[in-house]
Parts: structure tokens; C-alpha cells; sequence
């Protein structure tokens, strides 16, 4: 069953009429998509994907699409990490930024427009709001990275939506390859410049060629009434390695999904995440991994602190396919609710078609150990402090995974200013 | 018998709507599923009119409900048309004269389980009349249940015997309206036992199916409704451990139980329905609904199974927890081989204070069969103080089968302590190797490590029922090694 507000259809109908591209083989292709997309709709609860994630508050707005906004180069370096040194492509309301992005990117490294993406021709039914992202989005990127490319510094994309008058939607879709024992690590940083309540819809395709190694850090600090759709697929050759962080402060509604298909032996795949839900927010990750081939490994761990009336879903899927043989998959899924009106789902699934693995999976949900409460009250710290340094250890137990050091830094102060009694804290960590 | 009934009489004669004629000598019903099929179930057993109507709701109910598709489970659609939903005991001519004629792969998995020789006739199904020992066991058994004010009797006796005490339960755990398997039990069951233990009485004896003389008719609609009042204490055995011959290919059975405060209700069930050849061909289709309400403060409820026949088996033995300080377990080995699927699980629902529950579930794949696990634990928001611990583990065995796991936790209270472990693996090779090393055959360290796998639930059952688990275990295996 899907939802159907005729208006907020209608919408997209109005706001794909004009956008479309004069281009007749393109426009073509997007029609396909917007008509894929209309058949169902937005997805419904009645939905397995979307049992515990209602979209009722997005469907009932009508977006229009971007137009051209403008930032200046302060207001960038106000939202950019400070200290991460690495070559910046800015996007602005789904677009490139030339004039505010590294005009030199190193050797090896390429980034051009991406042509021709539908690939309904697949045979697979494609998410709605992958069909949406085929009808709308504006400045498809493709990034390749040459074999044996190591590319030394971070790649840092910052997404920045700008200040709209009306609700937008934006669809940033990427496409990046990489080479033949290729390296590179990419920082994606999604967040506004006003409180806002745009629809960002992101789309991101990565094909890891033998050997190649990413680490993919995902932060997503976005207005708190916006609502933040991504996918990321990513597709692993023989013993290549990718690493994915995840921090989810911002959006209203925020819903990652991850599908990893491990295709060749010996990919190996590391997926982490945090979500800190305040107030209303709803936050949910999907992840799926597939291990098709044998000799794959898989580890996940995610972790969800929700306060407030906040909600967390956590589904994390391990499906090991016949003859995939001496894999490995672990997972775990932890979870603390602060407040009585907090909630958390969660479901880690298990389905394993051979034999000779090695997988498990936990879940806890909890709150604050009481023991470790009263060892930091009996040496005299007050109650609010003592529980902000608990879920602040809580919490960093991901934060401190993240490899590059001024996002791991920048990360720890954002999650302590927004903790009670925060200001103090930060004489602790 | 028929004719002593005018109202029967009048029924039968009346013919189809739907078209068909029914020529009733037997005490068959010709395939097919109607409202005067329910009509004649209801006029036959000579039940009240509640019954009779809320039959018919659930009939009704029925029409507008659909097969769910949701569980990991692959089978021909099952036509209900085709099925013949009241057939009296099963005519003897065509069941085996003796033990020479039976099958002997069945006689030899009756000598492997150490079941007595007389036994053996009576679950091979052997035509013959006298029930050995058991009317006289039976027979002792029923009064001393008598003298401690237990009422333990097949569903249909309680219906004529203690019409209020059913009418004031059925369908309060499990009302008409759950699922479509229960709503099609609802319409149609046939028999099966109901069980009241009254006021602070601690049942004398362990209850068993086995004992009640008819069990072995209660054909495939069964409902089974357990009532424990304040302060009772009942433990209650379902099945049997040796491979009863069955015809009829889909079950769909119904469970309640409902524990008052202080109450406490033991489940155990064996279950070892045929599971069809090597290739899958025929066997059981087993979709049962299950579920305890613990309603009563300081009440519990423990599931404890034994899944290792039916070639289908859709299960999943749940738990209310309603009142403060309630208790809820699940104890469960499933064992499926060759072309065998089982999708089995558990529910456990707080809402209570301080409620907690365990989960212990432990499947076994091998061959080229299917198994998994669904559970829900979910804690409502006034559940201040809940508990939850689950546990649970697969093992594989060969590379054609496949184990899987699909835990739903959802939490609304902030006191909730849940956690949820599972792990899959296959026998390891160390493990087997050290055995070997010390002259233990493959296929008995097999057993042996299969068996302390399944430990934990097998402690769970009554003694008996746990030995005879253990060799069941090594007779469903058979042949997985190798």
C-alpha cells in the first residue's frame, strides 16, 4: 500500500514539467522514471522497508525544485570543518560550485558530468526514491579514480542546501569508481544554511575495482526540519576494502540506506554509524549486505542515543548467497533511550544460504548503567554532568573510529554542545 | 447416531446452495468448506448456539481474509476446497492388519527411539481395538485429577459439560479475527483439550495429550485452551516423540492459555509429524497459532518445543505479558533436513511493570532445508522495568541449507533492558576432529555435538520427554553427516 496525496504528486508532476531537459533521449529517460515512480507512489508503512518510518509529513508538502542560489565564501568557511585539509568541491543546492571548489584536483582524480544513468533496463524494481532521483536531479557527477591512484589527502564534498523561500527538493546523485588498487578517502558533509525544510534525496553509486580502498565519512548536520533520503550501492571487487562512517545529528526525518554487495573473495566491507535523536526527529538505517562471493567479511556496528519524543530504526541485513563459503559477518546494533518518549526499533537479520560461516549479530537496548552513574556521582560530579560524559562515552565509541583526525575532533565538540551542561563537559574529553 | 437427530436430519437433506449434493451415509463430509459445512460440525458435536455463532463469524471473517505470504517459507497453494473438514474416525479397512505390514522404516525408527512394542501398533496405526494399558492408566489418572478439582477433558466434552467456562474463554487469547490460519481454525476445529485448574491448586500430575484417550482423533483443526486461576500451577505435554501416521496434509491449530495471578503454565511440545520424503513430496503443513496471556500479577508462562517433523512448519508460541511482575519464556529446538522449512518464533509483548522474558531458540539445518527464526520483543511504554534477554543460534550442516534470522525489537520505555544475541555457524572442524581422535565415530560426535548445542532447551522438558528428545535428534539427522 502506498500513500497517494494527489497534491504532493501532483507537485512533482508540475515541478517535472518545468525542469525537464530539452534533451529528447534524456528527457525521455526521466519521464520513464517519474512515470516508475508515480505508479506506487511514496512508500507506505505497509511496506517491510518501511514498516517503522512514516512519510506522511514529506508527502503532505508540495517542493519545487532548486533555482540558483549563492553563498559567500564566509558563510562557507562557517559551516566547513575548520581544520580538514583536503580538496573541497562545494555543491550548492545540488550543483557545483566552481568558483568556491579546488580548481586542481590531484592526479589520477577526475570529475566529470555522469550521462546516461537509468538503469531500469536492469530488470530490477529500483526504490521510489531512486526513480525520483532519475526524474529530478540536476548535476549528476561521476568520479573516477585512476588504478593505482593513492589519493593522499580527503576529498571533501560538501553539500550545502542554501536559502529557499519555499520548501525545495534537491536529488545530489554521484557516481564514483574506483580504480585497480586505487585509494582515496571522501568526507561527505550535508548540512543548511537556514532552518529549512527541504527534501534532499541523495543517490550515490560506488564501484570498487580489485584492491581499492575507500573510507567514506557521511556527515549529516542538515536543518532539523528537513528531511534527508540517501542510498548509497556500493559494489566490491576481489579484495578491495571499504569503510563507511555515518554520523546523523540533523534533518527531521533522515533514512539511510547502505546495500553493499561483496561480488569477488576478499572484499571486505566495515559499516558504522551514530544516530543522536532531540526533539521530534525520526532516524532510520537500513543496511544491507550481500555476500555473493566467498572469503568476504562484513562488520557493522551502529549506535543510536535518542532523547526527547525521537525515534530510531535500525535494520541491518546480512544475506550470505549459496557457495559464498568462509565469510565472516558480525553487526551490532546498540541502542539508549534517555527519555520516556523516545523509541527505538530495531531488527538485525540473518539469512544464510551455506554453511561454512562464521556470522553473528547483537542488539541491546538500554539506558545508563547504573554502576558507572554512581561511580562518577560518589566522586562528586552532579547528575546532568555525569550522565552527559556517560552518553558522550557512549556516543564516541563511533565518533572515535572515524580515521581523519579534525573530523573526529570536529564531530566530539558538536556532540558535546549539543548535550546539557555541555560547556563543562568539554574540560572531560 | 444421525438419526437420532431431527435437526441433523433436516440439514443433510437440505442439499448445497453452492450446488453440490451431499449424500451423507458415512460420517465423512465431502471435500469443501461452507457455511453449512461449519453449520454441520457445529450440529454434529451438539454444541450451543455460541459456539455455532461464533463459528460462523470467524467464517465469515475468513472470506475476507487473505494466505499471508510474509514467512520464509516456499509451497504449492494449499486449496481449501479440497480439503474434507469433518471426517469421524478413519474407516479401518484400509489401515495395516499388523506390525508385518507397516512400513519398515518406520519400525525401524520405533526400535531407534526405544518405544515399547505395543506402542509401536498404536502409532503405526494398526487396527486394533484394545488401547493396552493406557485405559487403565487413564483411567487411575482421571481421578486423582477429579480429586484435586482439575477439569482436563477433550474440547468437545468441556463444551457440553462446562458450556460457561468456554464461552467465558475461547477467543479471548486468540480471538477469531487473529490471522488466517486461526480464524480458519475458529470456523472449523473439530476438538482438541481444554484444561481448568482451579484456585491455588498445584496440578498432581504432568498432563499430557498422550493420556487422553481420544487424542488420537482430534484430527487437524485442533484448539487446546488452558486455563490456570489464581495461584495454579499446571505443566502440560503436547505430541509425541515417535512419527504418528496422519493423512491429513494441513494443520492449523489454535492455543490459549490464560494465566491468572500467581499462576504458572508449563507448555512442552514434541512434534514429529511426517516430513515428507527425501525430494519433499508430500508431508505436513503445520500453521499453528499460539499464545499465553499472562494476566494475571506475578504470572508465567514458558513455551518449551521440539520441532523436528512436518514439512511445513509456520509457529510461533507468543506471550502477553499483562500483568505486573509476569514472566514469559520460549524454549525451542527446531530441526528441519532434507526439503524441510521452518519459519518459528516467538512474541514477547510488555506491557506490564517489571515483566521479563527469555528467549532460547536453537534451529538446525541440514540437507537442503530451510530454517529461521522471527521473534518480536516489544516493550510498551508503561512496561516500566522490562527485561528481556533472547539467545539465539544456528547450525548448519551442509552447504545446501540455509538458516536465517529476523528479530524485531521495539522498545518504548526507557527502563527496558533488551538484548539480543544471535550467531550462526556450522559443526567445527576441531570440534569433530578432537572426537574423532578419541575413537568416537563421525556420526556419534555429530549427535553428541548437536546435543549439547540443543542443551539449554532440552534441560527445559520433563525428564522423559528430554531423553526421548535426544534420540530424536540422532533419528532426524540421520544421513545429514557425510
Amino acid at each position: 500500500m502506498s500513500t497517494k496525496p494527489a497534491e504532493a504528486l501532483q507537485g512533482l508532476r508540475q515541478a517535472f514539467a518545468d525542469s525537464a531537459p530539452a534533451d529528447p533521449v534524456l528527457r525521455k529517460q526521466r519521464e520513464r522514471a517519474l512515470e516508475r515512480f508515480m505508479m506506487h507512489g511514496f512508500p507506505g508503512t505497509r511496506e517491510e522497508a518501511w514498516r517503522y518510518t512514516n512519510l506522511r509529513n514529506l508527502t503532505r508538502r508540495v517542493f519545487v525544485t532548486a533555482g540558483d542560489g549563492a553563498i559567500s565564501s564566509d558563510q562557507l568557511n562557517a559551516c566547513r570543518i575548520p581544520d580538514l585539509q583536503g580538496h573541497l568541491l562545494v555543491f550548492l543546492d545540488g550543483r557545483l560550485q566552481h568558483q568556491l571548489s579546488d580548481q586542481n584536483l590531484p592526479a589520477g582524480l577526475r570529475l566529470s558530468h555522469l550521462e546516461a544513468q537509468d538503469s531500469e533496463d536492469s530488470g530490477q524494481t529500483l526504490p521510489a526514491f531512486s526513480n525520483l532521483n532519475t526524474a529530478f536531479n540536476q548535476d549528476a557527477r561521476l568520479l573516477q579514480i585512476d588504478a593505482n591512484t593513492s589519493v593522499e589527502k580527503p576529498l571533501y564534498l560538501l553539500f550545502v542546501s542554501g536559502q529557499n523561500e519555499q520548501p525545495t527538493m534537491l536529488h545530489p546523485r554521484l557516481e564514483i569508481s574506483a580504480g585497480t588498487n586505487s585509494r582515496i578517502n571522501l568526507v561527505e558533509h550535508h548540512l543548511s544554511l537556514a532552518q529549512d525544510e527541504n527534501l534532499v534525496n541523495s543517490l550515490i553509486d560506488i564501484n570498487l575495482a580489485a584492491g581499492a580502498r575507500m573510507n567514506h565519512t557521511r556527515i549529516q548536520d542538515a536543518s532539523k526540519k528537513s528531511f534527508q533520503i540517501c542510498r548509497v550501492n556500493v559494489d566490491q571487487a576481489r579484495d578491495s576494502h571499504y569503510t563507511h562512517d555515518h554520523i546523523c545529528l540533523g534533518s527531521a526525518l533522515a533514512r539511510m540506506d547502505i546495500h553493499v554487495s561483496l561480488s569477488e573473495p576478499g572484499a571486505e566491507v566495515e559499516l558504522h554509524g551514530l544516530m543522536l535523536g532531540q526533539g521530534r526527529q525520526h532516524m532510520d538505517t537500513h543496511t544491507q549486505v550481500d555476500h555473493i562471493a566467498p572469503l568476504t567479511q562484513s562488520r557493522e556496528t551502529y549506535r543510536c542515543v535518542l532523547d526527547g519524543k525521537s525515534r530510531g530504526v535500525f535494520n541491518g541485513k546480512v544475506v550470505v548467497h549459496r557457495d559464498a563459503q568462509k565469510i565472516e559477518a558480525h553487526q551490532a546494533s546498540n541502542n539508549l533511550l534517555l527519555s520516556d518518549q523516545a523509541e527505538i526499533d530495531t531488527k538485525p537479520e540473518l539469512e544464510i544460504y551455506a554453511d561454512d560461516v562464521k556470522c553473528s549479530h547483537g542488539a541491546t537496548v538500554g539506558q545508563l548503567d547504573k554502576n558507572a552513574l554512581f561511580y562518577l556521582l560518589s566522586r562528586g560530579i552532579e547528575r546532568t554532568m555525569a550522565r552527559s560524559l556517560l552518553v558522550f562515552a557512549f556516543a564516541d565509541e563511533i565518533v572515535a573510529g572515524i580515521g581523519e583526525p579534525s573530523i573526529r575532533h570536529a564531530m566530539e565538540k558538536r556532540i558535546v554542545s549539543q548535550l546539557p551542561d555541555g560547556d563543562r563537559l568539554r574540560e572531560f574529553v | 447416531m444421525a438419526s437420532d437427530n431431527p435437526e441433523f436430519e433436516q440439514l443433510v437433506n437440505r442439499g448445497y446452495a453452492h450446488g453440490f449434493v451431499t449424500d451423507i451415509d458415512s460420517d465423512t463430509i465431502p471435500p469443501g468448506l461452507n457455511e453449512d459445512v461449519i453449520r454441520m460440525i457445529s450440529a454434529k458435536k451438539k454444541e450451543p448456539e455460541f459456539l455455532l455463532n461464533w463459528r460462523l463469524r470467524a467464517y465469515e471473517h475468513w472470506l475476507t481474509m487473505k494466505e499471508p505470504n510474509w514467512a520464509h517459507l516456499h509451497h504449492t497453494p494449499i486449496d481449501y476446497q479440497a480439503i474434507s473438514y469433518f471426517s469421524a474416525p478413519k474407516s479401518r479397512d484400509d489401515a495395516p492388519k499388523s506390525l508385518d505390514e507397516v512400513d519398515p522404516k518406520l519400525l525401524e525408527t520405533y526400535e531407534k527411539l526405544g518405544i515399547p512394542l505395543h506402542e509401536r501398533a498404536r502409532l503405526a496405526g494398526v487396527a486394533v481395538d484394545a488401547v493396552f494399558d493406557s485405559v487403565s492408566v487413564a483411567t487411575t489418572f482421571k481421578g486423582k485429577l477429579a480429586k484435586a478439582g482439575v477439569i482436563f477433558c477433550s474440547f468437545s466434552e468441556a463444551v457440553q459439560l462446562h458450556p460457561e467456562l468456554i464461552e467465558r474463554y475461547l477467543g479471548k487469547v486468540v480471538p477469531y479475527t487473529d490471522n488466517y490460519f486461526a480464524t480458519l481454525n475458529s470456523a472449523v476445529f473439530t476438538d482438541g483439550s481444554f484444561v481448568f485448574i482451579p484456585k491455588g491448586v498445584r496440578c498432581p500430575l504432568e498432563l499430557s495429550t498422550y493420556f487422553r484417550i481420544n487424542a488420537a482423533n482430534t484430527g487437524q483443526f485442533e484448539r487446546t485452551l488452558i486455563v490456570a486461576e489464581e495461584g495454579s500451577h499446571v505443566s502440560y505435554l503436547e505430541g509425541c516423540t515417535a512419527p504418528m501416521r496422519d493423512e491429513n496434509q494441513l494443520h492449523a491449530a489454535v492455543v490459549e492459555l490464560i494465566a491468572m495471578d500467581d499462576a504458572e503454565i508449563k507448555y512442552s511440545t514434541v512434534q514429529n509429524w511426517y516430513p515428507g520424503d527425501e525430494e519433499g513430496r508430500g508431508g505436513i503443513y503445520n500453521f499453528v497459532t499460539k499464545r499465553g496471556d499472562c494476566a494475571g500479577r506475578n504470572s508465567k508462562i514458558s513455551w518449551t518445543q521440539v520441532e523436528t517433523g512436518s514439512a511445513i512448519t509456520w509457529k510461533y508460541p507468543s506471550c502477553i505479558l499483562r500483568g505486573d511482575n509476569s514472566v514469559g519464556e520460549f524454549y525451542s529446538v527446531a530441526v528441519t533436513n532434507n526439503m524441510q522449512q521452518a519459519d518459528t518464533g516467538t512474541k514477547m509483548v510488555h506491557i506490564g511493570k517489571n515483566t521479563s522474558s527469555t528467549i532460547v531458540s536453537k534451529g538446525i539445518s541440514a540437507g537442503r532445508a530451510q530454517s529461521s527464526y522471527r521473534g518480536l520483543v516489544q516493550v510498551m511504554a508503561g512496561a516500566e522495568g522490562a527485561r528481556n534477554h533472547t539467545q539465539c543460534d544456528s547450525l548448519l550442516m551442509g552447504d545446501k541449507c540455509g538458516a536465517h534470522t529476523f528479530p524485531y525489537i521495539e522498545v518504548k520505555n526507557p527502563s527496558a533492558r533488551v538484548e539480543h544475541e544471535a550467531t550462526t555457524s556450522k559443526i567445527g572442524e576441531d570440534q569433530l576432529f578432537y572426537c574423532r581422535q578419541r575413537g568416537i565415530s563421525e556420526e556419534d560426535a555429530v549427535n553428541m555435538i548437536v546435543n549439547g548445542f540443543c542443551k539449554e532447551v532440552f534441560k527445559e522438558l520433563p525428564m522423559e520427554f528430554a531423553v526421548e528428545a535426544q534420540n530424536l535428534l540422532c533419528v532426524s539427522l540421520e544421513g545429514a553427516v557425510g
